[in-house]
């Protein structure tokens, strides 16, 4: 009781202050027409902390005061006076005193003195030197979406970067890009991705081991001026992510946390009961079996999407605890995410801890560390059970009359032996699919100031991650082999030593010079080994005990499974940035980069960059101009790798060939498969950026545009060698270009300013960009690899086929005969394009590729009292996407699929070829879709609790909302038109498959996969 | 405070000793993949030989291997299952044909790792050479011989250089190698098998035990080098190239106890099941029935042993009683015999056991049928001195009907079985080849599978061809007599009648349709015969006379009632000068950054 009577200490003091105001202004306003006041009132910030040492002027005057502790003032000034009040990181605000005595004032954060300090890798910089084109992103934007991980809420926030889906199951990983491709590597290697640095350590475990909201920035590195610091490893762009560090105000508990439900976006479009019945009789391949006429004669139909899915959830959970004082802060927190999806086994969760610490040890010696341990479960990665699920036949009998799964659905079908009942994986038992990972990474610094200016700064970082899968599937969920096991162990370590040399000094207050010497060395192992078996001797064994699976060597393959890669990196770097007088700043880079992947004599390269910018608005002449609060030009240029080259890929490799001398036993030889190769070299990225930045009326609206080109050259391509020199494998050489010009426009501002600080508000933040890849030579005079879909003129990634012009119809018989026989009315029809006015190969051309036209971003953010509302919203205009989903639709007339208007003799249509084809020929066109739509992620109201009823709580800010993500389905969108739920891509194409679209390998396609959620969250955010 | 700082300054110092020691950290050290520096250990050669003998599997006993030395002779023509086989009949081989991999690609692996061996072997320092590494350089000599040997016969002169430098291991990528001359390709083979069967540091000149059976020695090397000279001999018309041939196979006839090679005492048993590490064996390409070495479970593997399977017959279709069993095999049904292999060559089907022990012309229903019980016979072919002593046509036609099985003449077509079916149908059924046939099945379950291949070695080299070799070297320099005595003792041990030097002279007034005949009899099938024809200048003739339209016969003529079926004309085979030489790849050319000369013909 006596603590609850502290709460309200505060509230006595506020009331008896409003009341000795009040008695104040009736004894001023009673006793003279002085027109003097005493005004009082406190000063808070928008997320209600009161705000001390704020000062408070009355305009053109030299009378003022300044806030105490508790962000209160008081003082006598002329009551139609204006005041001003100003604070460090806030906006300045004017308030006409209006005979008012009592004046609570919430100051709005000063954004452009916010983002002043931008992160730039080994450092920071105020954001007028900044010469490279870097996208900041806050944490409000970080934390905006719940995911889990921040590439994921991050889709469509950030010009020029592309954040994808890999796949729809939870816990995957996203693919980034940033500026689009360069490399022609592998769609899924290391030779497109970016480099992520987690506070100031190369990072390479998963994203999605990440709390998103221990992250108090992402900074985004784009141009090669400002990647070159990262040399080698930099074309592909850099990521920085900054965590939450303490304060220096005391402590503060936080909890933020939300719980959605989710359920799927929407079903699969699949034939109906009669719809199927009618195809099925239609095509004329198969009968319908007795259980599916009895459901017809029953009148009965399964929706079997809505049988296997079941409601799904998402919750996360989050306590912090930080605080500190001068000399030290400190920031703790645990995060509990889970993410489950609607199809049985699909599950994400994560257990995340983090320490950060920082310490002012002396004067001149300030040390600190980052801990953060992660340890995440995903369950059901490989478990594709879609697939089989919209095949099945609506009439078919799900359940038996005793309620148990009907496991011989197909009785009497021709797929009999084929096909077990998928509802057999609600039951958890009879599968496993499991990886558990656990991830430590701790970073520490210690700096030491040398002279004044001059410091010298160690960091060491160390990155350990244990990884086991197992997977099991019971016999009942095969139909034509036993149960199986496989069990994968990885384990990576590695760790960074960087030693810096840091002088910064402003000379005669005009010359700024910061001068950064750097020298690292990093190295990372990483280890994987696999095994299997089949014919476990019982199910619940799982893949806990291999001595009781078969021993049969052809069933326990064990060769070329197991993996190992180290590689070490050695680097001197020096980086100047001079500025004069804010107006002009110069950025020189010199990185010389030695790598372990690369051979003796040939491992070292260097990487230059320049850039410079140029403060416009702080010119004289500019200072009439009071249009534009902010203008700058930058203008960067520098070179940068990727790392194409896989550890030991110089080296060569044998294979093995097996061989037995004698009547028995066996032996395998060696011999080579790929010779070594000393010339191996990166490629090299040259980029030159050209970059606007401004802020216009008082920087209400300000903004970003940038221009850039970027030329990769020695791209290394695979190429055969001639059989004659006695090698069988490929060789990589170092022969192509490519080409990339893009823009981007970042926007942001305030449409609607409020007069009051808690009126209506409108802010909004847009992002376009555009960019146009190319290839621009492959190897000797070589104009295309059709093989690979590789096209001079050509982006990289592009599908390349026939065109599909419609479906041939009754009556064309002849122009059948003469242009593609063996075609019959009801195929599909393909463009002449070579007008030869035959069908050949050469009818194949560049459909398009999978690069959108354009994208666009756009959020919006409205606040009215404790209310706001925002919403985002993402569009992607142009390219393709590929559709594996409809490419498997054969209309055969066997299983069920998508509800497409397939062509008969009395629905001569031009969308989908006739029935009864086992595959259709061109069925590969049949994938083809435009890849535009335009998506709303998210919809978010929230209410902020008025600080004075959480005041009596003892509570700093109290925040809760409701969050819809996914609220609609995409617009726009072709595939989605077509019958898919989602147009973005939730796979990657198989290559084992033998795909037929030329060149596809492990790109990023849609398929049948789980659908994606919607979801309604309830959120939380509390600060005590 | 001051403590800190002198901390900060030992760290400091320490990690600058760090930065000069940190070179290792570019050092590479792959764990879970072998580098070609493995080679340089004693264990890296001895695997390296191993590949280096593994690649011939690509060709022997493979289908690639058959097509190239047993299609398009005067022995065999296509079967039903590859009709109008390129290789069989000549018309439109092309260099994009994928048989000719299984020579040109293979060799050259073979040959590098063979270079890696002879050129690494002795850089070894002591403590990492094997006890043996005289005989692992020998023996890959002898692989590197035998595959130029190959590959000089097939495409002519090849490449010496694979990218590092004359017969040097390759240790970087090159596109430019460059075509040398078929005699320098012949030094090369001849150096290599000079070297192996020297007595100091050559090829050991024991026999390999069975447990390591495969390995060559000096009598493979010896009979080897008595081939090349008498190839090179042909070539250049050299007699002292003949006369090597011939005093190296003497060598190997005249000391045949000390090299542990003899003859057989009786034919039949030559190529039986189990017999592949006879006395009478000079070179084989192992296989055994380990499954994880040998993948005899997947068969139409590349590098399985399908001999058993190519020349098997149609027998499990149109023939009542009989259905796929192990005993009988699994048809794959790619080379038949011609009429002149089967009315001609084995002519004496009485005496010569050459016949029987090669072919398979009876089978003994292994189901039961109408009228024919389990061990009935359920098809016979008929040889020809049978059908000969039938009064007339009808007279056999009427003792076929006679007959509850299904039977085929060399000459006529029955009325009941075989009217109205089309020529590859016919091409179904014919005597088959049993020289390569697998029962036993060393895995457990699979007893009753005929679907397993085989895993029998391949016999490469063997005695018998040692007098062939002796006899045509002799023929060569004039020696006739000498020569009938080699004959003889095969002839002999066949129980064929002896041959007098009167017998020799055949249609050209030579010896040489002779020795190819016996040629025939005694190694069809083997895997030499494409070369047979083509070092004695006798294929194209042979081919046309005997593998083309000439015999009117079942084997390959379409028959409706004695007339060929209109529309449907014969392909008959139809080499050329050009077809001395097997074109090169294509992909291997396109794949060459300077020219690299294709065979006259085939561009």
């Amino acid at each position: 009781m006596l603590q609850l009577l502290s709460y309200f200490k505060p509230l006595r003091r506020w009331k008896q202050k409003v009341f000795l105001s009040l008695v104040l202004l009736i004894a001023i306003s009673v006793t003279a027409w002085a027109q003097q006041i005493t005004v009082s009132g406190t000063i808070k910030s928008s997320d209600g902390e009161a705000l001390p040492g704020t000062n408070i002027i009355e305009r053109g005057s030299t009378n003022g005061t300044v806030t105490d502790a508790d962000g209160s003032f008081s003082f006598t000034t002329n009551a139609n006076a204006t005041l001003v009040i100003s604070s460090v990181g806030f906006l300045t605000q004017e308030i006409a005193i209006d005979n008012r005595s009592v004046i609570d004032i919430t100051l709005s954060p000063d954004v452009t003195a916010l983002e002043e300090i931008i992160v730039t890798g080994y450092g920071t910089q105020k954001k007028s030197d900044v010469t490279g084109a870097i996208a900041s992103i806050n944490k409000e934007t970080i934390s905006e979406i719940p995911a889990s991980d921040f590439a994921r809420a991050l889709q469509g926030r950030v010009a020029g970067v592309e954040f994808q889906n890999t796949s729809s199951r939870p816990g995957s990983d996203m693919q980034i890009r940033i500026r689009g491709n360069r490399s022609l590597g592998d769609a899924d290697g290391e030779s497109n991705q970016p480099l992520i640095v987690l506070d100031g350590i190369p990072y390479s475990g998963s994203l999605n081991s990440i709390n998103q909201g221990d992250i108090e920035s992402i900074n985004i590195l784009k141009d090669a001026s400002a990647t070159a610091i990262y040399g080698s490893r930099a074309s592909n762009g850099v990521i920085l992510i900054t965590t939450r560090k303490g304060g220096t105000t005391g402590s503060r508990f936080t909890y933020n946390g939300y719980y959605g439900f989710s359920k799927p976006l929407d079903e699969y479009d699949v034939f109906n009961g009669d719809e199927y019945q009618e195809y099925v009789t239609l095509a004329g391949t198969n009968d319908l079996t007795a259980d599916e006429l009895e459901s017809i004669a029953a009148g009965r139909e399964v929706n079997w999407q809505d049988l296997l899915t079941d409601n799904a959830h998402i919750q996360n959970h989050e306590l912090g605890f930080s605080g500190g004082n001068e000399t030290t802060q400190y920031l703790a927190s645990a995060n509990y995410f889970q993410e489950k999806s609607a199809m049985p086994g699909q599950k994400f969760e994560r257990f995340s801890l983090r320490l950060n610490l920082d310490h002012q040890a002396t004067d001149r010696i300030k040390i600190g560390m980052n801990l953060f341990s992660s340890y995440t479960i995903r369950e059901g990665e490989g478990v594709n059970i879609f697939g089989s699920l919209i095949n099945y036949s609506p009439l078919m009998k799900p359940y038996n009359d005793d309620g148990t799964v009907n496991e011989n659905l197909y009785a009497g079908h021709i797929d009999e032996p084929f096909n077990i009942n998928t509802l057999l994986y609600k039951d958890e038992s009879l599968f496993e699919d499991k990886r558990r990972a656990s991830q430590t990474f701790i970073s520490a610094f210690g700096e030491i100031e040398i002279i004044e200016g001059l410091k010298y700064r160690l960091n060491v970082g160390a990155d350990l991650e244990f990884d086991r899968r197992g997977e099991f599937r019971a016999e009942r969920l095969d139909a034509q082999s036993t149960n199986s096991a496989d069990l994968e162990n990885g384990h990576s370590w590695g760790y960074t030593l960087e030693n810096l040399l840091i002088y910064d000094r402003t000379f005669a207050d005009v010359h700024s010079l910061n001068f950064t010497g750097l020298f690292s060395v990093q190295e990372f192992e990483d280890a994987t080994s696999k095994f299997g078996t089949t014919a476990i001797t019982a199910d619940y064994i799982q893949f806990y005990n291999f001595n009781l699976g078969s021993t049969s060597l052809a069933d326990v393959d064990l060769r070329d499974r197991d993996k190992y890669t180290k590689w070490g990196l050695t680097s001197w770097m020096a980086r100047l940035n001079y500025s004069y007088a804010d107006r002009y700043a110069l950025t020189l880079t010199f990185r010389t980069d030695g790598s372990s992947r690369l051979s003796e004599g040939n491992k070292w390269f260097s990487y230059p960059a320049a850039a410079f910018a140029w403060n416009v608005h702080n010119e004289s002449f500019m200072s009439d101009a009071n249009f534009f609060t902010d203008l700058r030009v930058r203008l960067g240029w520098g070179k940068t790798s990727n790392q194409a080259i896989l550890p030991f890929q110089s080296q060569g490799q044998l294979v093995d060939i097996p061989y037995s001398f004698g009547v028995d036993g066996g032996e395998l030889g060696y011999l080579v498969n790929n010779l070594p190769n000393p010339d191996l070299s990166w490629e090299f990225t040259n980029t030159i950026n050209f970059g606007i930045d401004f802020g216009i009326i008082n920087n209400r609206i300000s903004g970003s545009i940038d221009l850039y080109k970027q030329q990769t050259d020695d791209i290394l391509q695979t190429r055969r060698l001639p059989w004659t020199s006695g090698v069988r494998g490929d060789f990589q050489q170092n022969v192509g270009k490519t080409e990339n010009k893009g823009l981007e426009v970042t926007l942001s501002g305030t449409i609607i300013e409020p007069a009051q600080s808690d009126g209506f508000r409108w802010d909004a933040d847009l992002n376009f960009t555009t960019y146009k890849e190319e290839i621009t030579q492959l190897y000797d005079t070589l104009s295309r690899d059709i093989g690979n879909a590789w096209f001079v003129g050509e982006p990289i990634d592009v599908i390349y086929d026939y065109q599909k012009v419609g479906i041939w119809q009754t009556g064309e018989e002849d122009l059948i005969d003469a242009f593609d026989p063996g075609r019959v009315p009801g195929d599909i029809r393909v463009a002449d394009l070579d007008g030869d006015g035959v069908r050949t190969d050469n009818d194949r051309t560049v459909l398009g590729a999978l690069n959108p036209d354009w994208t666009l971003g756009f959020s919006s953010r409205f606040s009215f009292k404790g209310f706001d509302l925002s919403f985002v919203l993402y569009g992607r205009v142009g390219g393709l996407i590929l559709s594996r989903l409809h490419q498997n639709q054969s209309l055969e007339g066997r299983r069920n699929q998508l509800d497409l208007d397939y062509w008969t003799p009395t629905n001569p249509t031009n969308a989908y070829p006739r029935t009864g084809v086992q595959f259709p020929v061109y069925r590969t066109t049949m994938g083809y879709f435009d890849g535009t739509y335009w998506k709303v992620r998210n919809i978010n109201l929230g209410y902020t609790f008025s600080s004075a009823a959480i005041s009596k709580l003892g509570m700093g800010n109290v925040r809760a909302y409701v969050q819809i993500l996914n609220p609609f389905k995409a617009f726009g969108s072709d595939l989605v038109d077509a019958g898919a739920i989602d147009p973005e891509p939730n796979g990657r194409n198989p290559v084992s498959d033998g795909t037929p679209t030329p060149g596809f390998g492990r790109r990023l396609i849609y398929d049948a996969n789980a659908p994606i959620m919607r979801s309604f969250i309830f959120g939380l955010n509390l600060t005590f | 405070m001051k403590k800190i700082y002198n901390l900060f300054s030992k760290i400091a110092l320490i990690l600058a000793v760090l930065l000069v020691s940190c070179e290792g950290v570019l050092d590479e050290q792959p764990r879970a993949v072998l580098t070609p520096d493995f080679f340089n250990t004693g264990a890296g050669l001895e695997a390296a030989l191993t590949a280096a003998y593994a690649t011939n599997r690509y060709y022997y006993a493979s289908e690639g291997g058959f097509n190239l030395t047993v299609a398009g002779t005067d022995e065999y023509h296509y079967g039903q299952q590859v009709p109008n086989n390129v290789w069989t009949v000549y018309t439109s081989i092309t260099a994009d044909e994928g048989s000719m991999n299984d020579a040109w690609r293979r060799a050259y692996e073979g040959i590098n790792t063979a270079n890696g061996i002879i050129e690494l072997g002795p850089q070894l320092p002591i403590e990492e050479q094997p006890d043996n590494l005289d005989q692992i350089i020998a023996e890959a000599k002898f692989i590197r011989a035998n595959w130029y040997f190959v590959l000089v016969r097939t495409f002519g002169g090849v490449s010496l250089d694979l990218g590092s430098g004359f017969l040097a291991f390759n240790n970087a990528p090159s596109s430019d190698q460059v075509r040398e001359s078929e005699d320098a390709v012949y030094e090369v083979i001849i150096q290599d098998l000079l070297d192996a069967i020297d007595p100091t540091t050559g090829l050991l000149s024991e026999r390999p035990n069975p447990g390591i059976a495969g390995h060559a020695w000096r009598a493979s090397a010896l009979h080897l080098l008595s081939k090349v000279y008498l190839a090179r001999g042909w070539k250049d018309g050299s007699a002292s190239d003949y006369q090597a041939a011939l005093t190296h196979a003497l060598e190997l006839i005249n000391n045949r106890a000390q090299y542990g090679v003899d003859l057989l005492p009786n034919y039949v048993d030559v190529h039986v099941e189990g017999n592949e590490w006879s006395p009478e064996v000079l070179f084989t390409v192992e296989w055994n029935g380990n499954v994880q070495y040998n993948n005899i479970l997947d068969h139409g593997n590349s590098l399985n042993n399908g001999s058993n399977f190519y020349f098997r017959e149609f027998y499990v279709q149109d023939v009542p009683g009989m259905v796929r069993d192990v005993a009988n095999g699994r048809p794959w049904i790619r080379y038949k015999p011609t009429p002149w292999m089967m009315d001609v060559a084995f002519a004496d089907k009485v005496n010569d056991q050459r016949y029987a022990g090669s072919f398979q012309d009876t089978w003994y229903a292994n189901t039961t049928a109408p009228g024919i019980d389990i061990g009935d016979t359920a098809q016979y072919h008929v040889p020809k001195h049978m059908q000969d002593a039938f009064a007339n046509e009808a007279a056999a036609l009427a003792w076929a009907e006679s007959k509850p099985y299904v039977v085929t003449f060399p000459d006529y077509v029955t009325s009941t079985s075989w009217s109205g079916v089309s020529r590859n149908e016919q091409n179904k059924h014919f005597p088959s080849l049993s020289k390569f046939d697998r029962v036993a099945r060393p895995v457990a379950g699979t007893e009753t599978d005929p679907n397993v291949a085989s895993s029998r070695p391949f016999i490469v080299y063997r005695f018998a061809e040692t007098f062939l070799v002796a006899a045509e070297a002799a023929l060569q320099m004039g020696d006739n007599a000498a020569a009938v005595g080699y004959i003889n003792e095969i002839r002999n041990r066949a129980g064929a009648l002896p041959i007098v030097e009167a017998d020799l002279v055949g249609a050209h007034g030579d010896a040489i349709d002779f020795i190819l005949d016996e040629r025939t009899r005694e190694l069809t099938g083997e895997q030499m015969r494409w070369f047979d024809l083509k070092r004695t200048r006798r294929l194209l003739e042979r081919v046309h006379q005997s593998n083309g339209t000439a015999a009117p016969s079942i084997y390959n003529r379409q028959y409706n009632g004695g007339v060929p079926m209109a529309g449907s004309e014969f392909l008959g085979p139809n080499p050329a000068e050009r077809d001395y030489l097997r074109p090169i790849p294509q992909e291997s050319i396109d794949a060459q950054t300077s020219n690299y000369p294709q065979n006259p013909g085939f561009n």
